[in-house]
């Protein structure tokens, strides 16, 4: 071999050895860069899943506090309808109760008629008669 | 009655389990943030501290440890949707979406361990 071609040979591997030491910092550029990326992707996927999971405990606590709700509603219908039926029995009650007490006001009505005629025909009398009892009586008490 | 300081940056996670806790029998006083809640912290009687662990800019994480130094007879209990360290945490977690009814299952255990109740 002469010395000339173990000069360019050398310089052939020199040359060889910068393209792949050259490749290799590419290479590990390039991984660096995919770890970065995949950093920030992990990192983004857990912002989204923790945005997610803000969701759905917005969602559930929502979901929770109208169900509560709704069952202290039925619980209040519940005891409305039950106070209802209560005043609907009662009125039913207080309609069984009419008829007697139309009758009761139309007996009292004879009874208060009565009675005017009554005090009338006594007011009539003692004109008449009145006078002369209360000379009687007068007289009665005077002897004594 | 048992006082929780409610601390979440979500108003509607924050009125909604307000509204929950206290019909499960607690009385709840709300913020939204670690600073408001070191504020009410300075003067009104907690029993319990329950706080998300991100509050926006701010941590509950530190908000817990701080709580843990100067009110040592607060009970701790901490929220997160955020998958990431939560197995680094020292206080009772719970994992969101949660329903209130397992917030207080925890909140009442947390206090039984304590002898708080």
């Amino acid at each position: 071999m002469m010395p000339d071609d173990a000069g360019t040979i050398r310089q052939q591997i020199g040359e060889i050895l910068g393209t792949v030491r050259g490749l290799a910092d590419a290479v590990k550029e390039v991984k660096e860069e995919g770890n970065r990326r995949e950093d920030r992707l992990a990192s983004e996927i857990r912002t989204v899943k923790h945005e997610q999971r803000q969701s759905d405990q917005v969602i559930t606590s929502r979901m929770e506090l109208l169900t509560t709700q709704f069952r202290e509603l039925d619980s209040k219908a519940r005891l409305i309808s039950e106070e209802l039926a209560t005043v609907k029995h009662s009125v039913g009650e207080l309609e069984k109760l009419k008829e007697p007490v139309k009758r009761l006001e139309a007996l009292r009505e004879r009874f208060v008629g009565y009675g005017l005629v009554i005090t009338s025909v006594g007011a009539v009398i003692w004109y008449f008669i009145g006078p002369v009892v209360s000379d009687l009586i007068h007289k009665l008490f005077s002897k004594q | 009655m048992t006082t929780i300081l409610l601390v979440e940056d979500v108003p509607e996670i924050l009125k909604t389990q307000a509204i929950l806790l206290r019909k499960a029998g607690f009385e709840v006083i709300e913020t939204a943030s670690a600073t408001g809640a070191l504020e009410i912290l300075a003067s009104e009687h907690i029993d319990v501290l329950f706080s998300d662990i991100r509050l926006g800019n701010e941590s509950g994480l530190e908000l817990a440890y701080q709580v843990h130094r100067d009110y040592p007879e607060i009970a701790v209990v901490l929220t997160t949707g955020y998958s990431g360290g939560a197995h680094e945490i020292r206080w009772p977690l719970i994992m969101k979406p949660y329903l209130s009814e397992q917030a207080v299952q925890l909140i009442n255990k947390t206090l039984l361990q304590r002898g708080n109740i």
